[in-house]
């Protein structure tokens, strides 16, 4: 059909992915707490095994996943539209479903640092970590988030009656006021990846991300750049590690792209502030 | 959410005024060891300030209570003046420039022009 769709019909919709919220964090949070209780920390060192889906990681944190049952918040956020225009400048990829639903399922059932916690989201884009978050029982989220067209998409994926302990604030991540230095326990983001004229962004969005917590910094970045990451934080005073990597399935989001999909090799990190 | 948004403030000048158009309240699930966990991240006097220039103290007292931790029912204020209460459109004004920040759907817009910076 070649009509606009109905603001009421997308209401509906909205409405509808927010009570599948309502109900699958019912469901999420009884499975996560009975996986928090059986697993325990990979040791160091332990194999990494790749999963039939492309995802390479240790084979507890595997069955901390596949317990936790990852994929009800990856249909959850499936949910989550992305950038309709998207901004090179602003290096806007869309952090997918399976992607956003794998990490935060690791830091909750590893680390217990989702539930009841105080959290950043820095450059939220259309809020899949954010609301994914609030989905895991954060006690508080904020995301920050630049770009206005961005945050409209989020308030569509949110729909009409945000119940969540999200707040979304315009700004840009280098510019967040100093008075949030250690206010969050753990900040989560999906940094842009510093390409495209934008050298540098990834390291300035972690230091600033260092700042920000008290607790934890969880973040990604493309595998071809771990060195580097570690060896920021490392002059930061903050030690890092790897604790899974990840296939990015980057769907083609720019004309200059000149292949549909693209496999990125990406690491997820986890940082502790002291 | 009002602490995050006057906490914003503090790149071009601290506390932020609040000129609230829509205000909507909505209830969110009380979690005590959160609201207590957040007092001390705060600057109460701002909080308060901020609470009566929209019209929603709450009776929250001007200084903070010794022991506010124990009181289930102190906690519940401010619980509400911190979480459900929602400035959804309205303005956040400096006090030195009076550059006015858009508040639209409740998300403040803090974004300068570039001859602001």
């Amino acid at each position: 059909m070649a009509f606009p769709q109905p603001n009421a019909q997308r209401d509906l919709a909205s409405r509808k992915i927010l009570e599948e919220l309502q109900l699958k964090k019912q469901l999420l949070l009884k499975q996560g707490v009975a996986s928090s209780l059986n697993c325990p920390l990979p040791p160091l060192g332990s194999p990494n095994i790749t999963t039939a889906d492309g995802h390479s990681m240790s084979s507890a944190q595997r069955a901390a996943l596949q317990t936790a049952n990852a994929q009800s918040t990856e249909e959850l956020l499936q949910d989550v539209t992305d950038f309709t225009k998207p901004k090179i400048n602003l290096e806007q990829y869309v952090t997918p479903p399976h992607l956003a639903s794998h990490m935060l399922y690791t830091i909750q059932t590893q680390y217990g640092d989702i539930k009841d916690k105080t959290i950043a989201d820095l450059g939220s884009g259309c809020g899949a970590l954010t609301i994914g978050a609030a989905v895991l029982e954060a006690a508080f989220v904020v995301g920050f988030e630049i770009d206005p067209d961005a945050i409209e998409i989020y308030l569509e994926n949110i729909g009409d009656e945000d119940p969540l302990n999200v707040d979304v604030i315009c700004c840009d991540v280098k510019k967040i006021p100093s008075r949030f230095n250690n206010f969050f326990d753990t900040v989560i983001m999906n940094p842009p990846f510093g390409t495209k004229h934008n050298e540098g962004i990834d390291m300035q969005f972690l230091t600033r991300a260092f700042e920000l917590s008290k607790g934890a910094v969880y973040s990604l970045h493309k595998t071809s750049t771990r060195k580097h990451v570690l060896k920021t934080a490392k002059l930061q005073g903050v030690t890092g590690e790897v604790i899974a990597e990840l296939r990015y399935d980057l769907p083609s989001t720019y004309k200059f792209h000149k292949k549909s999909s693209v496999d990125i090799n990406v690491d997820l990190f986890r940082f502790e502030i002291n | 959410m009002l602490t995050s948004k006057c906490m914003k403030g503090v790149n071009i000048g601290y506390p932020l005024k609040i000129k609230a158009v829509d205000l909507k309240e909505s209830e969110v699930d009380f979690n005590p060891d959160f609201i207590s966990r957040i007092i001390p991240k705060l600057d109460w006097t701002v909080l308060i300030s901020a609470a009566n220039s929209i019209g929603k103290n709450e009776n929250l007292p001007e200084n903070l209570l010794p022991e506010y931790e124990k009181n289930t029912e102190f906690l519940k204020r401010v619980h509400h003046v911190l979480l459900e209460i929602d400035v959804v459109n309205g303005e956040l004004i400096c006090p030195e420039s009076g550059r006015k920040f858009p508040i639209n759907n409740g998300i403040p817009n803090m974004i300068l022009n570039e001859d602001e910076v």
